[in-house]
């Protein structure tokens, strides 16, 4: 176990697993359920922050932002910043979340992807870019958080079985 | 900084551009399952059942081309009488099929992508049909896709017309509901019914004249308004279309116009000289500018017939009524 840590950390597998999150952040779905479309990229992301953030940090959250930016057409570095303000306070809480219990994290969660989409929402609304005038553009962070406890105890599987360090 | 650049200017076109490429595949990857299922729905299906499809689309082609028989006389009619008005030529238009990739996961955002881009000389503004009329039109062109903004999407207003009697209008998205156009300041005394249909009126001179954008759904008279309240059900099949037509326009050659004999020089040498400066121009897309050219100097020509010997004050507003479209 010692001897592949020491070769190789399995980055590809955190790459692979935000390319899926990617995939599924453009899915197409029905309309009316696209409101309640969890941001699937942030939770992979916040994730692998608190689970390695000597390795994944804001340059991960942005580089991912900025595909992500292109693959929606969205505003460009809207994403990027927005994901690398999470990460960000996911970095700064990394060791307290790690103690908190799921009901915790999902509320942390909901905190987090709740504030990311108001930060959206204020840059689409200045740059003349978004018409909605109501606030329910933050069901997806109630989907997020519900998500949370199985998206973390499936990549928590994931890395383990990988070995990704 | 990022964002204020990209909305801003255009600096960062090239680096969303290549990137695009990059990220093809996922949207492919994304689409998968539908493919997927669709083939395999092809694959099992019976032999009886494209018998019946085959017969069905048989019967179709067979009614399409007898409508078709005297189109073809009635449009060189209504060239020769347009051209008996003076009116603005005809521009012959080609469709190509472009195939959907996705549509913007923005539950605000009404965008679809399509898999043809700059590659295959699609531009911005282009517009985008389906087989029953206006989608919508490009708004960012990437080397292998492009997207297109429909014309329910409150960020769009198409300039329409009622086709029976040409009153002219604005039908603008709606930010509730993807299959529903508002027609903004129509005068509770218009004569807009409902049923009407609207078409293009070419007024924007981007999107084609007369082709077929909405139904007149309802029609509200509030005595507190000062306009109606008009609502336009789009024909176009905005969320089942998956073939898509991307219109590209070849412009026909102009016939020559007997320019009136005119008493001011500059006046006819201007005439003659603005076209050609405004076609030589370097412009992106010269099929929408040829289309602008033509247009111009056509309404042009009965300004100066009228004004001819007039005061050379009137030949002064032909170059400037020139740079004024440029």
């Amino acid at each position: 176990m010692v001897e592949i840590s020491k070769q190789s950390h399995n980055l590809w597998v955190i790459a692979l697993s935000l390319v899926f999150a990617a995939v599924m952040t453009i899915v197409p779905i029905p309309t009316w359920l696209e409101l309640w479309r969890p941001d699937w990229v942030a939770l992979v992301l916040v994730y692998w922050v608190i689970a390695l953030p000597h390795r994944v940090g804001m340059v991960w959250a942005w580089t991912v932002g900025f595909l992500l930016d292109v693959l929606e057409g969205s505003l460009l570095g809207l994403n990027a910043i927005v994901l690398t303000m999470m990460a960000y306070i996911a970095l700064t809480l990394y060791q307290r979340l790690r103690m908190f219990t799921p009901l915790q994290q999902s509320m942390t969660i909901l905190m987090l992807v709740g504030t990311g989409q108001i930060l959206v929402f204020w840059v689409q609304t200045a740059t003349g870019r978004n018409t909605a005038d109501n606030l329910v553009f933050v069901l997806s962070a109630v989907t997020s958080a519900l998500l949370w406890p199985l998206i973390f105890v499936s990549l928590r599987f994931w890395r383990r079985s990988f070995r990704v360090n | 900084m990022l964002m204020f650049a990209d909305s801003r200017f255009d600096y960062l076109g090239k680096v969303r551009y290549y990137t695009a490429v990059a990220v093809t595949p996922l949207h492919l990857m994304a689409n998968l399952p539908s493919r997927i299922s669709g083939s395999f729905g092809n694959f099992f299906q019976s032999r009886n059942e494209f018998e019946a499809a085959n017969a069905r689309l048989e019967e179709e082609l067979l009614m399409l081309q007898f409508n078709l028989q005297k189109l073809a006389h009635l449009e060189a009619e209504n060239r020769r009488l347009n051209e008996l008005l003076k009116a603005s030529s005809i521009v012959n238009e080609v469709a190509v099929r472009a195939q959907l990739l996705g549509e913007s996961p923005d539950p605000f955002s009404k965008r679809l992508l399509i898999n043809k881009g700059s590659n295959e000389g699609v531009y911005v503004g282009q517009p985008v049909l389906d087989a029953y009329g206006l989608m919508g039109q490009v708004v960012e062109v990437d080397p292998l896709t492009s997207w297109v903004l429909l014309i329910t999407d409150p960020l769009h207003a198409t300039p329409v017309q009622v086709n029976r009697n040409g009153v002219r209008a604005i039908a603008a998205g709606t930010p509730d509901s993807l299959h529903q156009l508002t027609l903004e300041n129509v005068a509770t005394t218009a004569d807009v019914q409902v049923g009407d249909v609207l078409v293009t009126s070419g007024l924007d001179q981007r999107l084609p004249a007369g082709y077929p954008v909405g139904v007149v759904g309802s029609i509200v008279n509030d005595p507190g308004k000062s306009f109606a309240t008009v609502h336009v059900t789009p024909t176009a099949q905005l969320d089942r279309s998956r073939n898509v037509l991307l219109l590209f326009s070849s412009p026909e050659p102009l016939p020559p116009q007997p320019l009136p004999e005119t008493t001011v020089i500059a006046e006819s040498e201007a005439l003659v000289q603005a076209p050609t400066d405004v076609a030589a121009a370097p412009t992106n897309n010269p099929q929408a500018e040829t289309v602008v050219v033509t247009e111009a100097a056509n309404s042009a020509v009965p300004d100066t017939s009228e004004s001819s010997g007039a005061a050379p004050a009137d030949g002064a507003e032909g170059p400037r009524y020139f740079e004024g479209r440029e």
